[in-house]
């Protein structure tokens, strides 16, 4: 059971932030969005609004329950390397539940909206910064290279340590943490390169997002434009700091990991702080959410009854959203745009060449890592 | 410096850029070298086609307000001087207002007044 229990301390918390995400996922959209359709604020604030998030959160009630039941079933009734599997399921069960949820919701906003007429006779105004100061307190690019120099500085470990290593190794460990298996240590090449791989991979995804954050387009509020530049210059920075931080705390956990490897320090106190460090993600991430969240809903109250008594709402763009979600204006010379749905973050315009090879290798390569990581273990 | 553009509007969206460019470079909130944002990056803003920002800053260009080259983008370089070429232009637009004012009753002074009302809210010293 030990080992269950292990796996099950290092997965529940990750498990359950993912469903309290889901949860808050409604609120974490711009002042305007409601579910993914374009809506005068007045109807953000209504209680017509008020019972299309009941609903969600009902059908978010039922469909949470089955995987996470599963989970518990394989926890006590099966062995290790199902919960293993489960563990790589479970967040895609979830998240395609929630979106086939955030789907149906989509749906009804959008036939309510028609019903009720709520763009009659409101001006469609959006609006554009055309001279912009400079970037204020975007961190800088050489924040990168703290992560990047503990990648190099356990690469430089790693490789003299291995050197050091004698040749025949304890490999594994049974549920007491006794060695039950020794060989060559040779065998450690793989998941050195796996490590090592994966720490790179997130480093350029990292850096990846922090340009694409700096550059991407954020709409304006179209009742209070200067405040809302300020909000979108502040969601910028927080995201930035946030990704610079997370990847030193990967660097962190994986250093942990490749340590006890290498004999530096011994299992025991790896297992010991690898949760506490795994803590600190989660605890930046909710942090980060909450900073997000506040800003929309400051959003949403800055809009006074007398700005929206001057019948002008957002353009209506519902028509470039397929489902609510996905992008798609050939118009656009854009590639990126603000997410729709789910928070902050960029989405891309799918009408673009680009746009589609991108959306295309990014389900190849979840669907690769799925595949291989059940398929191998 | 923010442009409204308003897409419910009768008033094509080039005509709606040019025009709040114009009206800005008049208040002073634009001055001269002050860069714009490029095509590209307008029309993504946007959320429109390249060329329909591209003509509003042709136009602009046509009318001596903004100059574009290659290593600065577009910027905004106003030549404070005006030929008869311009005086006709602003003839032939003021021409048909002046005459739905007449139409609607207006009386001289009171169109004046109007015009003046509107020259002053560009900003201070301007009606010396």
């Amino acid at each position: 059971m030990s080992e269950k229990l292990l796996i099950f301390i290092l997965s529940f918390p990750a498990q359950i932030f993912l469903v309290l995400l889901c949860f808050f996922i409604p609120y974490f959209s711009r002042e305007y969005i409601l579910f993914g359709v374009n809506v005068p604020p007045t109807i953000k604030k209504s209680e017509v609004a008020k019972k299309f998030y009941k609903e969600y959160w009902r059908n978010f009630a039922l469909t949470v329950l089955i995987p996470t039941l599963l989970f518990f079933y394989i926890l006590f009734e099966s062995t290790e390397r199902v919960l293993i599997k489960y563990n790589i399921l479970y967040p895609l069960f979830v998240i395609v539940l929630m979106t086939l949820n955030h789907y149906v919701i989509y749906r009804k906003v959008s036939q309510a909206k028609k019903k009720g007429n709520w763009q009659e006779e409101k001006k469609q105004i959006m609006v554009v910064h055309v001279k912009k100061d400079k970037k204020r307190g975007y961190p800088s690019r050489l924040w990168f290279l703290v992560p990047i120099g503990m990648f190099i500085g356990l690469l430089i470990i790693t490789v003299v340590r291995y050197n050091q290593l004698p040749k025949i190794i304890p490999l594994h460990y049974n549920l007491k943490l006794e060695v039950d298996y020794i060989g060559p240590k040779s065998e450690l090449i793989k998941p050195f390169s796996v490590m090592f791989g994966s720490m790179l991979l997130a480093q350029v995804l990292g850096y990846f997002v922090y340009e694409l954050t700096k550059k991407g387009k954020m709409k304006l509020s179209i009742y209070f434009p200067e405040k809302s530049a300020e909000q979108n210059e502040k969601v910028k920075n927080y995201t930035a700091y946030f990704l610079i931080w997370i990847l030193v705390l990967i660097e962190f956990m994986m250093g942990l990991v490749i340590f006890s490897m290498l004999d530096i320090i011994n299992i025991q106190t790896m297992l010991v702080l690898l949760p506490v460090f795994l803590i600190f993600p989660l605890i930046t991430l909710g942090y980060y959410l909450m900073k997000v969240f506040n800003i929309n809903s400051e959003r949403l109250n800055l809009i006074l009854e007398e700005k929206i008594s001057e019948k002008i709402i957002d353009r209506d763009d519902d028509k470039y959203w397929i489902a609510g979600m996905f992008y798609y204006n050939p118009d656009d010379p854009a590639l990126f745009v603000e997410r729709r749905v789910g928070g902050f973050g960029w989405d891309l315009n799918y009408a673009k060449p680009l746009g589609k090879f991108i959306g295309f290798l990014i389900i190849g390569i979840l669907v690769a890592v799925v595949v291989v990581s059940l398929v191998l273990i | 410096m923010f442009i409204k553009i308003d897409f419910t509007s009768d008033i094509p969206i080039y005509e709606q850029i040019k025009n709040q460019i114009i009206e800005a470079v008049a208040r002073g909130e634009l001055q001269n070298d002050d860069s714009l944002p490029s095509i590209r990056d307008l029309a993504s803003e946007i959320g429109v086609n390249m060329h329909t920002v591209a003509k509003a800053y042709n136009e602009l260009k046509d009318m001596g307000l903004i100059a574009i080259n290659k290593k600065h983008g577009a910027y905004i370089a106003v030549s404070k001087s005006y030929d008869k070429e311009f005086l006709n232009e602003i003839i032939e637009e003021v021409t048909p207002i002046v005459a739905k004012a007449i139409c609607k009753g207006m009386n001289k002074y009171e169109l004046i007044r109007l015009i003046e009302t509107i020259f002053d809210g560009f900003g201070g010293k301007k009606d010396e």
